[in-house]
């Protein structure tokens, strides 16, 4: 047979799937001998992949300066040589035909105009528009009246050069992720129960526990090759189990032994149930508990984050409280007493041997639970109360930081973990945990960032919800966001968004590689390199932190969100922003640009431009070094660390820049060279004094918090008029608004638009069959799509989900903007609707 | 698939997979529901049910259908893509969109 490109490409193809379950072809080890030269064609370097926040690697393939296969990396220790779907596509992404390569600015008779046309114009001319507009408002209004909108897909060298753009160059903390929609619950729970951000188990628990709970998790469609893994052990280690909670059926029932469907917000009784299933059994670890945990209380009737006008906020007696009070055991077993078997399944709807099963797991000390969750918990008007309350389970029975005992908070986007919250790139956050309104905190950021006391503001800036409230109202009036497409993602966009974005006092920069809707909605879009095209690192869910090289060239024309942070900030000089008292700290500073202040600082530039070359020798670009005449990355990295080596806060330290170029990833905290995988364990993780086994040491006392919160209602339920739940989230086709997906033709042919699941029962009793296109109504707005009742989301009845990637089904004109008012993040996942005919 | 008759055809989308099976039972009738997709080889098996396969075709958009064919096997609990080779390079306009104005 003649051996042939094809058959080459075929068996490196069944060769690599072969790998992944080690399973030897000998047929294909000869077709790579053979083809060694055509292999040689090929460069391959790793970089994780670009999606969500699983982190896998993937090995990717260029030739002639562009990206022509990828492969699930052999090396990995996140996804082990497989790949999801998601991750197929991945060579596609930066190919779309609308890839945007000129800076376009609406423009009448040869002006910026508000009302005017996108005009193709020079990144000069962008950047003078931009800078008038910044340097008037800063003038008239001062640095709150700037804001800037980032992303947990920004890598952490973006964010960091953010954030110190915003908080140290601006003097403005209106910086926020889009995280705040995704992960701002997990964080406030993290904060409140252990003192530290992030979980302390890590992915290797999917092989050492017995049984799984998913808690509002998709796991199947969001996180593939993690559901993968949860699979695998369900089929090889017997008397393993999976647990499903959800509002409505999704396709990791399939394999689930005990599935559940609660009525939204139930998931509170359940969990309390548990609680009080556990004490009244008496199962708990009284000697874990003892040693390793305090008790408290949180306030109660706390608001829904809506404005402050609005009649649920005035009607709420402690409204964005919470402060936790001490409590004790005995008064924690009292207030979790009312939550019985009985009133558990009568507010869910859950059948009582289903939960009874549930809770007789936790409660068997024999068996090693994994607890996992997303957006279920996290978008959710009392988020940061129900991970806690999942905690509390888990502390009380000591199933906790070891090998396959382990509450997992899971995150949806790549750097969710490693750029928002490490990088700290939120309105009240610094690098590695710390807050503006400490002090102490920002003294030490400034003495990290060489910038005179008092320089970062101890207010912390507005939230994500709020930034579009303050730009409908005129408060914020020069406005950037960076790798984010928040008109489609922000709640209740009809009402607050776009009137905020398209309001005559604001000038609005949107950077992206495509012509998203925020783009559209913008005043001056600038065009992105994505991925690949630039050097970065991203931190995933277990705290694995990721670098990649550049690997090809971006577009002609577009440019990565460093260089455009980096450039921008040489068009301001202290003197002319700074107050005078400031100034006066450090008067070496008045005529310097934010750009020498912050970047060519004699830190972020130490490290001078060098040849990029990988163990093979392949040569590599690096944009940024060449234009700045500096290692970019490797500075501001290397600047970002310290905050974990030197900080206040301890148990963050990142590998350095350049060993992390030879690994698949670190997780942190990484000491003399040596990762961390279960956190506040003895023994794994080197911050644990020595004989105390566990140590919380987030906390002073080294205790975690038991959290008593009860079931509230959600703001918002159906009813005569509005009959029905909406649950908004996204399908395995596409990642988050599409922007990305949405240009592989093969993926928008997959998932093409937007559809209403829902229970035949409820099509039917509205007059709908299969494929009938309906409106989905609420009091903000409405949608047309087609009604889906046999597609792989089952919802109850009752209930309908709609997936949000669809830029021409806009589903969040219809949802609520209502958050929890502790995290400020939204609730996605419930508020009232109709169905009706068009 | 005659690879000398493609030699001068375009490479389109090729992918290594694997498939596990959710019982053994289930082996033959997948084999030979694989063996009737065009495009479709299998290069081995385990003894945890699972098959090496390939998939070939002239775009992607092709081979996403065929993974999904596949997924949806009564005896397939799951197919992970592992390597994909894509020489398709067509990027189609997208219907739709959305505007400002």
């Amino acid at each position: 047979m003649a051996l042939t490109r094809r058959t080459f490409i075929k068996s490196s193809a069944a060769a690599a799937a072969a790998a992944s379950i080690n399973v030897s072809i000998p047929t294909a080890v000869h077709g790579m001998d053979m083809f060694d030269a055509e292999k040689n064609k090929i460069r391959w370097d790793k970089a994780p992949c670009r999606f969500c926040g699983v982190g896998c690697s993937v090995l990717v393939g260029t030739k002639d300066n562009r990206i022509v296969a990828t492969q699930a990396d052999p090396k990995s220790e996140v996804n082990k040589g497989i790949n999801c779907i998601k991750g197929y596509f991945l060579s596609k992404i930066m190919y779309g035909k609308d890839r945007l390569t000129s800076p376009l600015l609406r423009m009448k008779g040869g002006k910026y105009h508000k009302e005017g046309e996108f005009t193709p114009v020079s990144w000069e001319k962008a950047f003078d528009v931009m800078e008038e507009k910044w340097k008037k408002t800063l003038k008239e209004k001062g640095p709150e009246a700037i804001g800037m909108f980032g992303s947990g897909q920004w890598t952490i060298l973006e964010g960091y050069a953010a954030s110190k753009l915003m908080k140290g160059g601006f003097r403005s903390n209106n910086l926020d992720p889009n995280a705040r929609h995704c992960m701002a619950s997990a964080v406030g729970a993290f904060m409140r129960t252990f003192g530290s951000d992030e979980p302390m188990g890590c992915y290797d628990d999917l092989e050492h526990a017995d049984a799984f709970v998913l808690w509002g998790s998709n796991m199947a469609e969001m996180h593939p090759i993690l559901w993968t893994r949860i699979t695998d052990t369900r089929l090889s280690k017997p008397d393993s189990e999976v647990h499903v909670l959800s509002t409505y059926e999704h396709r990791c029932f399939d394999l689930a032994d005990n599935g559940m469907v609660f009525t939204p917000q139930t998931d509170m009784v359940i969990l309390n149930y548990i609680a009080n299933y556990i004490i009244e059994t008496k199962s708990y670890d009284a000697k874990f508990m003892l040693k390793h945990v305090n008790f408290k209380t949180t306030p109660t009737d706390i608001g829904y984050g809506l404005r402050p006008e609005h009649a649920l906020e005035q009607k709420a007696k402690n409204a964005g409280k919470g402060k936790l009070s001490k409590s004790t055991f005995e008064e924690y077993a009292e207030l979790v007493k009312p939550y019985t078997l009985e009133h558990a399944s009568k507010l869910s709807s859950v059948p009582k041997e289903n939960l009874l099963r549930l809770a007789k797991l936790y409660a068997n000390p024999k068996k090693k639970v994994t607890s996992l969750w997303t957006m279920g918990f996290n978008q959710h008007t009392r988020g940061v109360w129900t991970n806690s309350l999942l905690y509390n389970i888990h502390l009380m029975m000591g199933k906790i930081s070891e090998p396959g005992n382990s509450p997992f908070s899971l995150t949806g986007q790549p750097s969710a973990c490693g750029t928002a919250r490490e990088v700290g790139t939120f309105s009240h956050r610094l690098p590695a945990d710390l807050v503006v309104k400490k002090k102490e905190h920002r003294d030490f950021a400034e003495k990290i960032w060489q910038l005179p006391e008092g320089t970062i503001p101890a207010k912390p800036g507005y939230h994500a919800v709020q930034h579009n409230r303050m730009l409908k109202d005129s408060v914020i009036n020069a406005y950037w966001t960076l790798c984010v497409n928040n008109v489609q993602a922000a709640a209740n966009m009809n009402e607050e968004t776009l009137p905020g974005y398209r309001n005559p006092d604001n000038f609005i920069v949107v950077s992206d590689p495509y012509p998203t809707v925020s783009a559209m909605a913008a005043d001056l879009i600038l065009p992105t390199a994505m991925w690949v095209e630039k050097e970065g690192a991203y931190g995933n869910s277990e705290r694995r932190t990721q670098v990649w090289r550049q690997q090809v060239d971006a577009p002609e024309g577009a440019k990565s969100d460093t260089w455009q942070l980096m450039e921008f900030s040489k068009r301001f000089k202290v003197k002319d922003i700074w107050p005078e008292d400031l100034i006066a700290k450090q008067p070496e500073l008045r005529n310097k640009t934010l750009y020498e202040v912050l970047y060519k600082n004699g830190s972020v530039d130490q490290f001078p431009a060098q040849k990029i070359t990988d163990a093979a020798g392949n040569v590599y670009a690096n944009d940024e070094m060449d234009h700045f005449g500096f290692y970019v990355q490797k500075g501001l990295f290397e600047e970002y660390r310290r905050f974990g080596l030197e900080g206040p806060k301890k148990g963050h330290n990142l590998a350095s820049y350049d060993h992390l170029h030879t690994v698949r990833g670190l997780r942190w905290p990484v000491v003399d060279g040596k990762e961390t995988k279960w956190r506040y364990r003895e023994g794994s993780d080197p911050f644990v004094p020595v004989g105390k086994e566990v140590y919380f040491y987030g906390q002073k006392d080294g205790r975690a918090n038991i959290i008593f919160a009860p079931y509230e209602q959600p703001p918002e339920m159906p009813d005569a008029e509005y009959d029905m739940w909406l649950c908004t989230g996204r399908v395995i086709e596409h990642w988050h608004s599409g922007t990305m997906t949405q240009r592989v033709p093969e993926l928008y042919k997959a998932m093409p638009d937007a559809q209403i699941f829902m229970h035949p029962d409820d099509a039917k009793k509205r007059g709908f069959k299969r494929g009938d296109v309906a409106k989905v109504q609420s009091r903000r707005g409405e949608i047309t799509a087609a009604i889906e009742t046999r597609g792989r989301n089952k919802p109850p009845v009752g209930l309908i989900f709609v997936p949000w990637f669809d830029a021409r089904r806009l589903i969040n004109k219809v949802t609520l903007d209502a958050t929890d008012p502790l995290s400020k993040q939204t609730d996605y996942k419930k508020c009232a609707v109709r169905i009706v005919k068009v | 698939m005659q690879d000398e008759s493609l030699e001068e055809e375009p490479i389109g989308c090729i992918v290594g997979a694997v498939v596990q099976l959710k019982t053994e039972n289930s082996s033959d009738e997948v084999r030979q529901q694989l063996g009737e997709c065009e495009g479709v080889e299998i290069h081995a098996e385990d003894e945890q049910l699972r098959l090496v396969i390939t998939m070939e075709a002239a775009t992607s958009k092709a081979v996403l259908k065929l993974t999904e064919a596949i997924q949806n096997f009564d005896g397939v609990l799951q197919v992970t893509p592992v390597y994909q080779h894509s020489e398709d390079h067509r990027q189609e306009e997208q219907p739709g969109g959305w505007k400002w104005r």
